[in-house]
């Protein structure tokens, strides 16, 4: 039997299959620069969209952004299954995958307009920095599990990668404004123009307001500021199959974000004449040692310390500290003085990309890119700044070898050289010990930065290079056997193997399976950087104390055996049923340190869950698209996540009418814990309703109104854990927007 | 001891996966390779993959040629696209579920794919019935093509599978060039047949190629 459900004599199908309806509907769609693109033997980790392939693939098109009112591709992967995003301040949303993705976009490989912005010193990227304008954006990728043999180090969760259109698909002129209710505005214009027959360009401006929100308490939010973006790309067909572009950008942006001071100026009560008392009252052994507690419970009258035990005033500029006082938050027993400190903090970054690629007679397709990037962070509220330059170069090329093998390969270089540069804050500008650790040669300072990074390391180099075969073992199996190879200087050489199966055994199912060892290589901020976030007064010494939390330089990169098995299902050609199963062990898993002197530590992990998609074009006016994922994951035989272990939605669209569709999507997350040494906070699980109408008044316009969040005036989702205080509220809002397309 | 044991039995399978996936990529390289009797009768999957491809492409093009009225059957009846040879691929099926799924039509009438297996069966199809605008033929009956086997006809335009068919020159003929499907327009052809050609086909269109 053939690929369909039927067959004729010659053991073809008579019929076409759901899976070939589905795909000739997809082709018709799409344009002819794109229709060219699509070759006839597939390569597994190039063509994302081809059915057969045997990986969790998730594509967001530019109308999934604008028909449910996101400013930007970041608020679209809520939809994903397997994806938790989260919002914190005005001007952030976070994006995570899968269980210990870390805090933030942590342990996914992120490319967009064809160069990694995953950053080496928080070992993150920053989406809504490197954002596009919708009008330029052709889709985005979202491959969960670690396509470790194509995409190497840091593809640990997954990859996201946003492809941008040739400047020849953006000819003429691109305006898209949304207004929040707030004040939140933002303002896309691009433009596109032909040089000659052969060759075209676009530029593009972004300006984004932040309005100033609340946070939990009610408090304002400080979190207003701005964004703004430019960029360009040319594009020029050299000759037959063989293209070249040139893409650049810069953005800037200013706000200002907190740091949590509240229990960063201790006192030790060990030293204490009290502590006897407090070791009896809390049933603790004679020696115990008690862990030092702010100054401001130290002082409160609760414990009868005596007067001259506390700092003299002028040993720590109470003054300074009094005036970022702002009234108090919860602590175990009570409440301390809630010490704030705003700073500003600023991004600026340019970058440069380009790319030649060809095909040649013998089939050959490739590709060289190259890239530079500058970007400069300011943490003006941790008195961290970095600077960084990146370079960039690599091919890739992929080859049809025989009937039955397709060639990919590829190589790669990348050079990052950082500047890396600590401030002292005001309120820590007094005389502390640096060092207890290192009695007898201990050292007095007032000049001890929140963080100092060790300028030993600054310049880091990676080679990489990766051969796949896509074996058609059979009509119905794919085989594909790959390794990538790195070496680099953080981490030193690692191999990443890979292997993925696809088996189609008839033309409406797709099982595959999918083995990787994937490594992800400690951030620059783990390995490098020492964390100073407090002094703790010693009555015994008579002096402050820092409590230093050193990085670990030994840290190794995370190994992880990812194993992955998958069902793809199309019943009928308008409903598509997919399944996805993983489990990660992680050797070395960086995590948060229990101990008092690192920050960080090594520890072995397990994670394991799916996820659950469905496609319906319940009829050509009706689309349902909706998603369930379960994550559980366990740190040394403990249970722990950091990712909800249950997430769901569901989204529709509904076209009333050729000019007016409505769309609806409700979201839901598990309860969640934001970790504090202090004052752990949890996010209550919470249900997300946004409803949207969008009008076509022309051919080439849109105009949507949205509600977003009804169902409840406000609710919390994440915060920066030990830098904010609480949670800012994600409140129920409402949006304008004005879109015209090219 | 049972620790042992198990760490025996992974590893043998282990050795035995490895083995399994040696032996196959091996076999793919050098044993594996399907008969040719079996490729003409079979459709593989890259086959049925250009296929797809040249459909899309034949429907896309369609919005782009302009037929004169007088070729054109009355407007309430359909028009027919004749797909002719051994259909292994579904040629016609794939051609008429893209025109139900884009609402493809000629002038406002609508198309319906007819098929037959033989150009002599097309040619007599043809003969006298103005509501046969198009007529693809597939590479299996390229052997039995000569010129003229289907005269010129006002309005009548031929799509060619393969590189034979261009060599012959038929007004549309599809080709496979670097893993990627890419149709030659004949433009001369066309005006030759009275069918009008939007030039916009042309611009910033890789998948055409304009055949002088």
């Amino acid at each position: 039997m053939g690929n369909g459900a039927g067959a004729n004599e010659d053991g073809n199908a008579s019929t076409l299959t759901p899976f070939e309806k589905a795909e000739l509907k997809r082709l018709i769609n799409l344009d002819f620069r794109e229709l060219s693109k699509v070759s006839i033997q597939g390569v597994l980790g190039y063509d994302q969209e081809y059915w057969r392939n045997p990986a969790s693939v998730h594509v967001i098109r530019p109308e999934d952004v604008t028909f449910f009112g996101y400013a930007n591709t970041v608020e679209a992967l809520r939809g994903v299954p397997g994806m938790h995003v989260s919002r914190g301040l005005a001007y952030d949303n976070f994006a995570s995958m899968r269980n210990f993705s870390g805090f933030s976009t942590q342990k996914f490989l992120g490319k967009i307009g064809g160069r990694e912005v995953t950053q080496l010193m928080l070992g993150s990227a920053n989406y809504s920095v490197d954002d596009y304008p919708v009008a330029v954006i052709d889709r985005i990728e979202i491959i969960r599990g670690p396509g470790a043999s194509i995409w190497g180090t840091n593809a640990v969760n997954g990859v996201i990668n946003l492809v941008t259109k040739h400047a020849g698909d953006t000819q003429g002129d691109s305006l898209r404004l949304l207004l929040q209710d707030n004040g939140t505005f933002m303002g896309d214009y691009v433009h596109g123009g032909q040089v000659s027959s052969d060759a075209f360009y676009r530029v593009w401006f972004r300006n984004q307001e932040y309005a100033e929100g609340r946070l939990d308490s009610g408090n304002p939010a400080r979190d207003d500021g701005y964004l703004r973006k430019l960029g360009f790309r040319y594009d020029k067909e050299i000759a037959k199959d063989l293209n070249f572009y040139l893409a650049g950008g810069g953005a800037t942006r200013r706000l200002e974000h907190v740091l949590d001071l509240s229990n960063r100026l201790l006192f030790d009560l060990n030293a204490s004449s009290v502590a006897p008392a407090v070791r009896l009252g809390f049933g603790l052994p004679v020696g115990f040692s008690l862990p030092p507690i702010p100054l401001s419970f130290a002082s409160n009258g609760l414990l009868p310390i005596p007067g001259a035990e506390f700092p003299p005033v002028a040993s720590y500029e109470k003054s300074v500290w009094d005036s970022i006082s702002n009234g108090s938050v919860p602590y175990p027993f009570g409440s301390i003085a809630r010490l704030e400190r705003y700073g500003e903090m600023t991004n600026d970054s340019g970058h440069l990309v380009s790319k030649l690629e060809g095909i040649t007679d013998y089939d050959l397709e490739w590709s060289v890119t190259s890239a530079l990037e500058q970007t400069d962070i300011n943490m003006g509220h941790l008195g961290f700044e970095w600077k960084q330059n990146q370079y960039d170069l690599a091919l890739d090329a992929n080859q049809p070898f025989g009937d039955l093998h397709r060639l990919s390969f590829g190589l790669g270089y990348r050079r990052t050289e950082l500047e890396v540069r600590s401030k002292v804050l005001e309120p820590f500008a007094f005389n502390s010990i640096e060092d207890l650790g290192k009695f007898p040669s201990l050292t007095v300072s007032n000049s001890i930065p929140i963080l100092s990074y060790d300028q030993a390391f600054t310049k880091f180099d990676q080679f990489s290079a990766y051969l796949q075969d896509s074996i058609n073992l059979t009509e119905q199996v794919v085989l594909s056997l790959g390794s990538k190879f790195e070496e680099n200087d953080l981490t030193g050489t690692s191999v990443h193997p890979g292997a993925r199966f696809s088996w189609n055994p008839d033309g409406s199912n797709v099982f595959w399976l999918g083995y990787s060892k994937a490594y992800r290589q400690p951030s620059l901020r783990e390995r490098y950087t020492t964390l100073n976030p407090g002094r703790v007064w010693s009555p015994s010494l008579g002096q402050w104390v820092n409590l230093p939390f050193a990085g670990d330089e030994s840290l190794d990169h995370e190994e992880i055996d990812a194993y992955e098995i998958g069902w793809r299902n199309r019943p009928y050609e308008d409903l598509l049923i997919e399944l996805s199963s993983y489990y990660y062990d992680t050797q070395n898993a960086v995590l948060a340190s229990d101990s008092q002197t690192s920050a960080y530590e090594a520890k072995d992990a397990k994670s394991f869950g799916g996820e659950l998609s469905i496609d319906w074009e319940v009829s050509h006016a009706w689309r349902l698209r909706g998603g369930y994922s379960l994550a559980r994951g366990e740190v040394e035989g403990e249970r722990k996540y950091d990712f909800p272990e249950q997430t769901a939605s569901l989204r529709s669209i509904f076209h009333h009418s050729d000019d007016l569709s409505f769309t609806q999507s409700l979201f839901y997350a598990d309860e969640t814990q934001i970790p504090s040494d202090y004052n752990p906070i949890s996010i209550p699980a919470h249900l997300r309703l946004d409803l949207g109408l969008i009008w076509k008044p022309a051919e080439d316009w849109e105009i949507g109104v949205f509600g977003r969040d009804l169902l409840e005036p406000h609710h919390l989702e994440t915060m920066y854990p030990g830098v904010d205080v609480e949670p800012a509220r994600v409140e129920r809002s409402f949006l304008l927007t004005l879109y015209r397309k090219f | 001891m049972i620790a042992c044991s198990v760490a025996r039995i992974r590893l043998s399978f282990l050795r035995v996966g490895t083995r399994i996936v040696f032996l196959a990529t091996t076999m793919s390289f050098f044993g594996f390779e399907q008969s040719g009797a079996g490729k003409a009768m079979r459709a593989s999957k890259e086959e049925l993959r250009a296929v797809d491809l040249e459909t899309t492409a034949i429907i896309r093009s369609i919005k782009h040629l302009t037929w004169k009225e007088r070729h054109l059957p009355p407007a309430d009846e359909e028009v027919v696209l004749l797909v002719v040879g051994h259909d292994v691929c579904l040629f016609k099926e794939r051609l008429a579920f893209l025109i139900e799924n884009d609402g493809t039509s000629i002038s406002g009438r609508k198309i319906r794919v007819e098929s037959c297996e033989s150009i002599n069966s097309a040619r007599k199809a043809q003969s006298g019935n103005a509501r046969i605008l198009m007529v693809c033929l597939l590479e299996s009956v390229s052997k039995d093509w000569t010129r003229n086997a289907i005269p010129d006809q006002q309005g009548l335009v031929l799509f060619g599978q393969g590189e034979i068919f261009r060599r012959q020159g038929l007004s549309l003929c599809s080709r496979i060039e670097n893993n990627r499907i890419r149709l030659s327009v004949n433009l001369k052809k066309l005006n030759g047949i009275q069918v009008e050609v939007d030039h916009g086909l042309f611009f910033m269109n890789p998948v055409f190629r304009l055949e002088e």
